[in-house]
């Protein structure tokens, strides 16, 4: 395993990124969200208030929850990034963080399973966070046993 | 499990652990870690060499003891 340059490899930065620009996504979507989901309501019903009303307040708190674990995701990705920037990659704390990834993804496709009583596309999107937590989930334990190979190595004198 | 009895060994032959990295070619802070017990594994190649210096057997500096407990592998 080499040790950390000082030159960043090009994956590494477009994954820097990309983290950053989902960042900035996340936050324009918590602006934005009310309107974006006036103007999709409207779309689905073709004007019919009633519909509207009963269902945008209702379908605004469930997108809202929706973003949290995604906050907390991005907050993660951070946290992975500076951990690979530093070089500590195959560590107990990198395999905790993609741990918690995980069970972001998968948190946010309960909220998806919920969400999908009003829209069909919640099931879609659920569907597709349980198979996103579950690939974070067997990447974890790839790392998790290349930690342990690393700590064999490092405690060999 | 394996204990390490480096520093007994040490104490007998008055040398210090920045002395005895040195020849062995080893940094101090790997010695440390198995001056205390806290290695994993020792290369055959070091133990050559800190024999040599030492000038004693493996078993001057190595001791198995039964343990109770789950070994990983």
């Amino acid at each position: 395993m080499k040790d950390q340059t000082s030159k960043l490899p090009f994956a590494t930065i477009v994954a820097m990124a990309m983290t950053l620009l989902t960042a900035l996504l996340v936050v324009a979507m918590t602006l934005f969200l009310p309107s974006i989901l006036d103007f999709y309501l409207e779309y689905v019903s073709g004007g019919n208030a009633s519909y509207i009303s009963t269902h945008k307040t209702p379908v605004l708190v469930l997108l809202y929850a929706a973003l949290v674990p995604v906050y907390a995701a991005v907050a993660g990705l951070f946290l992975l990034l500076s951990n690979v920037h530093r070089g500590r990659v195959f560590t107990r704390s990198s395999v905790l963080l993609i741990g918690i990834l995980s069970a972001c993804v998968y948190v946010e496709s309960v909220i998806c399973a919920v969400l999908s009583r009003y829209f069909i596309l919640g099931a879609v999107l659920c569907f597709a966070a349980l198979l996103l937590g579950t690939l974070l989930l067997v990447v974890r334990s790839v790392i998790a046993q290349a930690a342990e190979i690393k700590a064999e190595n490092d405690f060999t004198v | 499990m394996i204990i390490v009895n480096l520093d007994v060994m040490m104490a007998k032959r008055k040398i210090s652990l920045g002395e005895l990295s040195d020849k062995v070619g080893i940094t101090p802070a790997n010695l440390s870690i198995l001056k205390t017990g806290k290695a994993k594994a020792i290369r055959f190649s070091t133990l050559d060499k800190i024999c040599k210096i030492l000038d004693c057997q493996p078993a001057d500096i190595l001791e198995y003891e039964y343990s109770d407990s789950e070994m990983e592998d």
